[in-house]
């Protein structure tokens, strides 16, 4: 079910109710959690939550034969073949098809007769994030950064997790498992920055993403040469807006949610187009993959600790496997080497200070990444490769009559900009006044708002761009 | 720094709920109005709709409505062709007058989605038309993915050997999101191969079809329930949609206007303020309600593109289905 949907609000009343109903039993408490999470899970495709429970199953095994092992070749292992084992699930139902057709593919091009079988694969609802997460907490168990939990109830509430588990944010067990052995302060919930996350959530998925797709981005990138360049080119800034917006809707509103049930997740996005460098907009943009990746793939594979050209593979690898973890196809390849090549560049260029000084030059830079960004979200967003070629070349139809461009969707491209640069003193200035209002008013000041977001918003709603993942 | 207890929480959501309940009834009865029928729909309809009739007859509905209509006038799009003004635009050369003596002969071609609703509510509405003829050549399941379950190919072939008709309204394409084995190699879907191949298919068989006739009306696949079949089946559409730019005398109809509600799935939409089902349970499949949109534009385009003698008889004349599977 979707956040903002009215089964997910009567579902979510009733998880509350029964969480803090139970907050002094916390064996109970986790248990009806858990429930929760697989009926969540379930409500997208019942046949999956087998899955879900063996990926937690193994995991906990795993680490509990870490722990066990006093030798660190043991660890290693235990450690190679859980990771292998993960990476085998995801590997199956994620990139089996596209590996097999790539071979077949290549089959044909040297005039073999030889093919490997396909299978119809479905594939299941946030595998990237929930596989991603379990191979952490056993990382984190063999690095000594965790002790390995004696709870598999833990650890399959740390892995099932319902506000996190279809499109992240990807919560590391060493951030998230030590709150599951603390029982909840219910005289200190971080309402406040609930409610603030949810209902910007909410107005940057159901209304700015919501209506950008269906206006503008969806039909110019099914027809590109159909459009104006003009409307090309704003169907690519609204599509930047559109990905941003949904995706940092879904992390806002589960961080939300989470917080209202008493735990607390990192935040996953922070204003990722006013970075001035790629280096800072990864450092801005879905943390909680580049830091997994940063700490689990790119450290591992040496960083930047074994020289200039070593560290400049070791980025290109890590922005490529990124790039694959989105979905199974040469565009995401693509777009992820687009992404590792600037950034190997950079790092030849520069310095690590990414703060410029002079105003023009920041101007520069940010509208440089930006740009950048946007180049590159063509071949995240168009379904092939050759959708992107086409795409590209639309830029050239000059002679058409523009007619998607109205100051609706100029707005709302507007309002996805201008998100990214209100001053941060701005912000904590109007959550402190918002924090002095009386409980009472508050809720009439979110009633409000909910009423508008729903009378404003399409009917129907558009599944999050990153349940694909 | 104030700390937000569990009262705070409880008393927020508790206002929460009463203000949707107080003004955004209209809205839960919408929810639950479109859900399946069944004991959840009826629970949650039991409940709400007395709310909503006296929210309703206090106008504290009003807020909601007002505001959505406003905006909605606001961010429409006034640059829109309908697809109406699109295709009357084309001008028709067609000099023959058709009557009872020369009827129109229409073949109406596709898989089920033409079987069942469309060829239906065609015949129903072109039962006063003396001067029309329609034939009715479709198969449940079929597409072009499988000629080796039911070749489209052969069939036409077939049927023009026999008979000429002066327009075709055919829909293919909501069976054929499948792997295509073609010459031992398997195809599959999503990829640039198989797009290239469907592509191929496609513009050969409309290509034979825009051969054999003056005009075709190619009516496009229509948003579906579930995610991912509505996605293939967008990609399917955007295929037919190209190939049929093609070819200067078919004309592709994109019905996700007439089926949808913004462009997405809607079971059920709002017609002359009346709540009409236009899609079947399946997710997948028009309702009689729902195919009448699209045929009554079809039909009425067909009457703006061909030319008519109209002489009334006493006498029904029939229409024939040459071939049903």
């Amino acid at each position: 079910m979707l956040f903002p949907t009215i089964e997910f609000a009567i579902f979510f009343i009733l998880i509350f109710s029964l969480n803090w109903s139970t907050i002094k039993f916390p064996l109970v408490r986790k248990i009806i959690l858990v429930i929760a999470s697989y009926f969540f899970y379930g409500y997208w495709d019942w046949r999956f939550m087998t899955l879900l429970f063996l990926c937690s199953f193994s995991n906990y095994f795993f680490g509990i034969f870490i722990g066990l092992f006093q030798q660190k070749n043991y660890k290693k292992i235990i450690l190679v073949i859980s990771v292998c084992v993960n990476l085998l699930i995801l590997g199956f139902f994620k990139y089996y098809g596209f590996f097999i057709s790539s071979f077949n593919n290549i089959m044909i091009q040297f005039g073999l007769n030889f093919h490997l079988p396909i299978l119809n694969i479905i594939l299941p609802v946030g595998i990237s994030f929930f596989t991603f997460q379990a191979m952490s907490y056993v990382i984190d168990v063999y690095r000594g950064e965790i002790k390995p939990s004696k709870s598999l109830i833990d650890i399959m509430l740390y892995i099932s997790f319902f506000p996190q588990l279809v499109a992240g944010p990807i919560v590391r067990a060493k951030d998230f498992i030590p709150q599951l052995s603390v029982t909840p302060d219910y005289k200190d919930i971080k309402l406040n920055s609930a409610v603030i996350l949810i209902i910007s959530g909410l107005f940057k998925k159901m209304i700015i993403a919501n209506y950008l797709s269906t206006m503008l981005v969806d039909k110019v990138f099914a027809n590109p040469l159909n459009y104006s360049t003009l409307e090309v080119l704003f169907a690519v800034y609204g599509y930047a807006i559109q990905i941003y917006c949904d995706f940092s809707a879904y992390s806002d509103i589960a961080i939300g949610v989470a917080h209202l049930l008493g735990y607390h997740f990192p935040k996953n996005f922070d204003h990722p187009y006013r970075s001035q460098s790629l280096q800072e907009f990864w450092k801005r943009w879905h943390i909680s993959l580049s830091s997994w990746l940063k700490d689990y793939l790119y450290i591992p594979l040496g960083g930047s600790k074994k020289g200039k050209i070593r560290t400049y593979i070791n980025l290109s690898l890590t922005m490529l496997l990124g790039g694959l973890w989105h979905g199974a196809s040469w565009n995401f390849i693509i777009w992820g080497g687009l992404h590792g090549g600037v950034l190997a560049v950079e790092r030849f260029f520069k310095k690590d200070d990414f703060h410029k000084k002079n105003i023009v030059i920041i101007i520069l830079s940010t509208l440089g990444v930006f740009h950048f960004v946007c180049l590159c979200w063509i071949f995240f967003r168009a379904v092939t490769l050759k959708g992107a070629i086409v795409y590209l070349r639309a830029f050239s139809n000059i002679g058409i009559t523009p007619t998607l461009i109205t100051p609706f969707v100029i707005v709302l491209i507007i309002c996805g900009i201008v998100i990214h640069f209100i001053p941060d003193t701005f912000s904590e200035k109007l959550k402190n006044r918002y924090k002095k209002v009386p409980v009472f008013v508050q809720g009439i000041i979110i009633g409000f708002f909910f009423l508008l977001l729903s009378s404003l918003s399409p009917e129907g709603v558009a599944p999050f761009i990153y349940f694909q993942f | 720094m104030k700390k937000n207890n569990l009262r705070d929480v409880v008393i927020i959501l508790s206002i929460l709920i009463v203000f949707s309940i107080t003004f955004n009834t209209t809205s839960i009865y919408n929810w639950a109005f479109n859900q399946k029928i069944g004991g959840v729909r009826t629970f949650f309809l039991t409940i709400i709709t007395p709310i909503k009739n006296i929210t309703d007859s206090l106008y504290l509905s009003a807020p909601y409505s007002n505001s959505r209509a406003v905006f909605l006038r606001l961010t429409e799009n006034k640059n829109n062709t309908s697809i109406e003004n699109t295709v009357y635009d084309l001008t028709s050369d067609h000099e023959e007058l058709f009557s009872i003596d020369r009827k129109l002969s229409i073949l109406l071609l596709g898989d089920s989605m033409m079987k069942e609703a469309f060829s239906f509510m065609f015949k129903k509405s072109l039962v006063e038309e003396k001067s029309i003829l329609t034939t009715t050549l479709a198969s449940y399941a079929s597409g072009l993915s499988r000629p080796d379950f039911f070749d489209w190919n052969d069939e036409v072939d077939n049927i023009f050997a026999n008979k000429k008709f002066d327009t075709i309204v055919a829909t293919l394409g909501m069976n054929d999101a499948q792997d295509i084995e073609y010459e031992g190699i398997k195809y599959f879907l999503n990829t640039e191969k198989w797009d290239s191949l469907y592509k191929n298919r496609a513009r050969n068989f409309i290509s034979k079809l825009s051969n054999n006739t003056d005009r075709i009306y190619w009516i496009g696949i229509p948003p579906m329930r579930d995610k991912r079949y509505d996605d293939r089946m967008r990609k399917i559409n955007s295929l037919y949609m190209s190939v049929c730019n093609e070819f200067e005398n078919v004309f592709f109809i994109d019905i996700t206007p007439f089926v949808s509600y913004q462009n997405k799935y809607s079971d059920y939409l709002k017609i002359n303020n009346k709540t009409v089902k236009v899609r079947l349970s399946d997710g997948k499949h028009l309702t009689n309600d729902g195919a009448k949109l699209i045929t009554d534009f079809i039909v009425s385009l067909i009457k703006k593109d061909f030319k008519f003698e109209y002489t009334r008889t006493i006498f029904q004349e029939e229409m024939i289905d040459i071939i049903d599977y």
